[in-house]
């Protein structure tokens, strides 16, 4: 029975858009699993998640009481959400040829599994996951959060 | 609570938690570290039991996706027709494909280093193309590719200007 107050101070992260290598469409990943309560928040708009759907930069992932979601990521990171989770998929910068690496996720609630993708390989630092308790940074891993009391 | 779990391949991991009163280093397997507050530094790591960790984080774990899967395919110098050796892996490609509902496929077609950049990346988009015409064909959902050429600037073995190697003659393919 934990609660936190107030957010982690936000990394000095520079706001960053990112192009897509293979086409106009900046996708960032797709929807592999979607169970009951599952939704992408897209600026004002609030999408239900659908198995195959594409993810863009920004998408907020949230999952109510039965919910969850499972996702992968254009570099290869995987990511599961289990039920009573938001995760905001705040920075994406897959950029190999010219050397460019970034990824920052932001769960603000809930259960968050992980596996990492490219973006950890080439760039072991480029990779980190905020919440309101602290930052993890990741090296080439799988990993499990849990933020309790929310 | 954070945990980190065992890599598949057993490669070395670690992750680094931290907020703005303390750090803490996990690199064993099921190590975890509790942390109360952003205020209040990480505690020190213990490992958590394997059940305990399903209990946690089962539901996130189960639906983790499956890993992306690579494929290279060759082709004959300065063509788009692609190697026996290459023609033979379509079948897995399209396994992989129907096993993860695939629907962001990335198809990106490279060159050696003969010819002119302009003209190598028009043979990598043709190449590239090549193979999408073999998925469409075999029922893949043309919406679903994700197609480009990066020609002769992402080469797989570094040569200079002007080489015929063949493991640069080549169209890789993503599924993810």
């Amino acid at each position: 029975m934990v609660s936190f107050m107030g957010v982690m101070s936000v990394l000095p992260v520079v706001a960053c858009v990112t192009f897509s290598a293979w086409g106009a469409e900046s996708i960032v990943g797709s929807v592999k699993t979607a169970q009951g309560g599952a939704v992408v928040l897209r600026g004002a708009d609030r999408i239900p998640a659908r198995e195959g759907m594409h993810l863009l930069l920004n998408d907020v992932l949230a999952t109510s009481g039965d919910g969850r979601l499972g996702a992968i990521l254009q570099d290869g990171t995987g990511i599961g959400l289990g039920p009573n989770t938001e995760l905001k998929i705040d920075r994406f910068v897959f950029e190999p040829a010219d050397g460019k690496f970034g990824l920052l996720l932001r769960l603000a609630k809930g259960v968050l599994a992980y596996f990492s993708g490219r973006i950890a390989r080439f760039s072991p630092d480029a990779v980190t996951v905020e919440t309101p308790v602290g930052v993890v940074g990741l090296r080439g891993t799988h990993l499990a959060i849990t933020i309790e009391g929310t | 609570m954070f945990v980190l779990l065992p890599d598949p391949e057993g490669k070395p991991a670690g992750i680094v938690v931290s907020n703005r009163a303390g750090t803490q280093d996990l690199n064993q397997p099921y190590q975890a570290v509790r942390v109360e507050r952003s205020d209040v530094a990480p505690s020190a790591p213990f490992t958590l039991g394997q059940a305990e960790t399903r209990r946690l984080f089962g539901a996130a774990l189960e639906v983790l996706p499956l890993p992306e899967v690579f494929f290279t395919l060759h082709f004959d110098q300065n063509t788009d027709i692609l190697t026996a050796e290459s023609q033979a892996q379509f079948s897995a490609i399209l396994n992989a494909i129907r096993e993860r509902r695939s629907t962001a496929i990335t198809i990106t077609g490279h060159t050696d280093t003969t010819g002119t950049a302009q003209a190598n990346y028009q043979l990598g988009l043709r190449r590239a193309e090549r193979v999408v015409g073999v998925l469409t064909a075999q029922g893949v959902d043309a919406s679903k590719l994700l197609v480009s050429s990066h020609g002769d600037a992402d080469l797989l073995v570094n040569t200079g200007r002007g080489v015929a190697e063949a493991r640069n003659r080549r169209v890789e393919v993503i599924v993810r």
